[in-house]
């Protein structure tokens, strides 16, 4: 393969998954299958696991979602049928199965802000995803609404304007409205924090001694 | 993007879209010429950049670890390995479509191939036939019927002309009643015959009179085989059709099977759509003798099975000709059908624009000024009236007395003047305030239409005059039974037995006229011998009239048959003629004994 930069290796693998057909009558072979699953977890497992976190509230069954979409891409592909966007058609799955999720009791139940995450019991899985929630994105995304939220973990995920205002059924300026009001306001959460920081550091600096007097 | 001044910069939502290849290619270039220039958009467009970069990162840093999809690849290992193991045992790879979609094609598929078989496969004839004459049988079978037939006759070859005209039949099986009426395309009266009861026929064939009739008992073979292959033949076989047919409703898959009943007749069916989308078979019988081909063509509704047209056509080298009878219109609804259509007398006939002279003259239907009813003495003025203007023998005019106790007098006249005289006469009348007149003028010129051939015209003119009379003594008799008489009073019983014997005198004279005229070809008789009454009518006046007219219409077939038919035949008829002569001397004695028996001024006049 010649040398080309890696998105424009993954655009390829996943132009080439998507047309993996044996023609008009037959599937992906069973090994085929395998290697573009495997290489396509190294692409999409992250975004869709942001997404489907940031969506559920519940790191298990996020994690048990995307197991579930990456099952379903490779039984797809194995029956013959065609997939056109994997990455649009993963994060519709994913979206879709939140969704039948959120209108169970369980799932009801456990829609919860992350904050509570800290409150409960801490299970076996996954010790180091219990930190992220709570670490970087959390609090950058804190300053967000819910759909502008949505719109940049969509984006995160390499969908195009087009696919996500299909995902989302808006329109695609609403789209680009939506990720630079949502840059901006991340942009002045950021800037703001510093001068907060240098503030508290001024004013413990002026008064701290004189209330600790 | 919005304006400063001469400037217009860029808005984030653009620069963001152009910095994801997002923008269309012109909105594109128009951001990059513009960052080129802009230090400001440049700037804010780092900005943007910096920050997805900054939250790209954050995501890249925090979730998920290698290690985390490493597990998740094992994971995904796992349960591929124990899908395909199953898989690999139950089922091919192949995915199958579901078994409703092979059933849904497999039905689809028989159902087209059905529906085709239905459709193209040559339905056999006899079955075709048998239908559409149980089908006829069904839609004509109630009661009362009132049948409209299209008839159009045509030949397309070596010019094309063409007639249409319209035949509708009405039965009434209930009372015996039937009446049919071939008008052409103006509306004229070209067949016209009528049942009012049982044992009463009358038929009119274009001609002055209204002629006493048969109901016919012969089959459709008339308009089979034509003598020639002029429209005139098609014409006159197409009535002799009507006139011989029985008094029933017309059942096209009757003639149908006629014709497909002969030798020498190929039988064909095939399934067409009509031109307004209705699936249709044709029925074809095709005849084909030594100079020409017959092709009888029945076209019935594929669904129902009821016949819409016939089509005869007679095809020889030099011309081709065809008579077309489709249905219009079958209706069976019971009292749907007017009395009067069975009465014997003319319909109305579309009359012509009134003259200038016309419009002047008093208006022909007077308005009843008072609710009065009319009385038999009332109508007897008015027949008289019609009588002193020649009105009974020449025109065909109908008095009567429908419900509303009004007179009615409708029929038809030579033309506007006649008209006008018959109007203003009986305004005149006393009881002309009572009189609904209705009178259409058309009255062909002649006296009659197909006289005796070979014969003077004398002989046929008189007949006829003979025969106008005896017409009129029968009309009399019917509309004065005996019951009726007494009511009737001194002066209406007068003129009415004036009536009487003045048409008796009249028959008598023409008979006798008729009789000098032919007397070379009638066996040798004394003609100044009075003649014997051979006939005894001695019941009443009325029964007295109805034996005349049988006897005047038994002479004049017989002068029919001197005039046309073979020696022998000649011969008899000759003998037969002369003795009718005899019994028609003898009918007007004893027609005048009655009258003056039976009447009651008469009888007064006796009692004193």
């Amino acid at each position: 393969m010649p040398a080309v930069g890696k998105m424009r290796q993954n655009q390829l693998l996943l132009e080439e998954i998507g047309h993996a057909r044996l023609g008009r009558r037959g599937c992906v072979d069973e090994q085929v299958a395998t290697e573009r699953i495997l290489a396509l977890y190294d692409s999409l497992c992250g975004p869709l696991l942001r997404y489907a976190i940031r969506s559920c509230g519940s790191p298990d069954v996020a994690e048990d979602i995307v197991q579930e979409v990456f099952m379903r891409l490779y039984r797809t592909l194995r029956e013959g049928q065609r997939v056109d966007n994997p990455r649009a058609w993963a994060f519709a799955v994913v979206r879709r199965e939140i969704g039948k999720w959120a209108t169970e009791p369980l799932g009801r139940a456990a829609m919860q802000p992350l904050e509570i995450l800290d409150s409960l019991p801490a299970g076996n899985s996954a010790p180091d995803m219990r930190a992220i929630e709570r670490s970087e994105l959390e609090r950058l995304f804190g300053v967000l609404t819910h759909r502008e939220e949505e719109v940049l973990l969509l984006r995160l995920g390499a969908l195009k304007y087009r696919e996500i205002a299909d995902q989302l059924r808006i329109s695609t300026k609403s789209v680009c409205t939506m990720l630079a009001r949502a840059l901006r306001k991340l942009q002045r959460a950021a800037n703001a924090e510093p001068r907060l920081e240098e503030q508290a550091k001024s004013h413990v600096g002026s008064r701290a001694p004189k209330t600790l007097q | 993007m919005w304006d400063l001044g001469r400037q217009r910069h860029c808005s984030d939502e653009d620069l963001l879209a152009h910095r994801d290849g997002e923008l269309p290619r012109w909105a594109a270039r128009r951001v990059s010429r513009h960052l080129n220039a802009c230090w400001e958009c440049r700037s804010r467009a780092w900005e943007l950049e910096q920050q997805a970069h900054a939250v790209m990162r954050a995501a890249a840093e925090t979730f998920p670890g290698p290690e985390h999809i490493v597990e998740a690849k094992r994971r995904f290992l796992e349960w591929k390995t124990e899908y395909e193991r199953q898989g690999a045992n139950s089922a091919p790879a192949r995915r199958r479509a579901p078994l409703w979609r092979y059933a849904a094609v497999a039905a689809a598929l028989s159902f087209v191939l059905a529906g085709s078989w239905l459709f193209f496969r040559r339905p056999a004839p006899e079955v075709v036939l048998a239908q559409a004459a149980a089908a006829e049988r069904r839609s004509t079978g109630a009661a009362e019927v009132h049948q409209v037939l299209a008839v159009q006759m045509i030949q397309t070859r070596p010019v094309r002309r063409e007639s249409s005209g319209r035949l509708e039949v009405w039965v009434d099986r209930h009372h015996a009643r039937y009446a049919s009426r071939w008008t052409d395309r103006q509306g004229t009266i070209r067949y016209a015959n009528w049942q009012p009861s049982k044992g009463r026929a009358f038929q009119y064939d274009g001609g002055a009179r209204i002629l006493a009739a048969t109901q016919g008992h012969a089959s459709a073979a008339a308009f089979l085989d034509l003598s020639g292959y002029q429209m005139e033949d098609l014409e006159r076989a197409f009535l002799d059709w009507i006139r011989s047919r029985p008094w029933q409703p017309i059942a096209l898959s009757a003639n149908f099977s006629l014709f497909a009943g002969r030798g020498g007749v190929v039988l064909q069916a095939e399934r067409y759509r009509a031109a307004d989308g209705t699936a249709m078979i044709r029925l074809t019988a095709r005849r084909a003798l030594r100079r020409v081909q017959a092709d009888f063509v029945l076209e019935v509704d594929a669904a129902s099975y009821r016949p819409r047209l016939q089509l005869v056509r007679f095809e020889n080298q030099d011309r081709t000709v065809e008579l077309r009878l489709s249905i219009e219109q079958v209706e069976t609804a019971r009292n749907s059908i007017e009395l009067a259509v069975f009465e014997p007398m003319l319909p109305k006939l579309p009359a012509p624009p009134p003259s200038p002279r016309e419009r002047q003259a008093p208006p022909l239907v007077t308005a009843p000024a008072s609710p009065a009813q009319a009385s038999a003495d009332d109508e007897v003025e008015v027949l008289y009236a019609l009588h002193r203007a020649g009105a009974c023998r020449r025109e065909v005019l109908d008095v009567g007395r429908p419900a509303g106790g009004r007179i009615r007098v409708r029929g038809l006249v030579a033309d506007d003047a006649r008209r006008t005289h018959i109007v203003a006469m009986l305004g005149g009348l006393k009881a002309g305030r009572l009189l609904d007149i209705d009178l259409a003028t058309g009255l062909p010129p002649q006296a009659r239409v197909g006289g005796a051939t070979g014969l003077p015209a004398e002989a046929t003119r008189a007949a006829d005059a003979a025969y106008q009379d005896a017409l009129a003594l029968v009309r009399l008799a019917e509309r004065f039974p005996p019951e009726l008489l007494p009511a009737l009073g001194a002066e209406p019983a007068r003129r009415l037995q004036s009536m009487l014997r003045d048409h008796a005198a009249a028959l008598e004279s023409s008979a006798l006229r008729t009789r000098r005229v032919l007397a070379p070809l009638l066996p040798a008789a004394d003609l100044r011998q009075p003649s014997a009454a051979v006939e005894s009518v001695d019941s009443s006046w009325n029964a007295a009239c109805y034996a005349l007219f049988r006897t005047v219409d038994r002479m004049d077939e017989l002068i029919q048959d001197l005039g046309g038919a073979a020696d022998p035949a000649r011969t008899a008829a000759a003998s037969e003629l002369q003795i009718m002569f005899a019994k028609l001397g003898g009918g007007v004695r004893d027609l005048d004994g009655l009258i003056a028996r039976e009447f009651p001024s008469n009888r007064t006049a006796a009692k004193r």
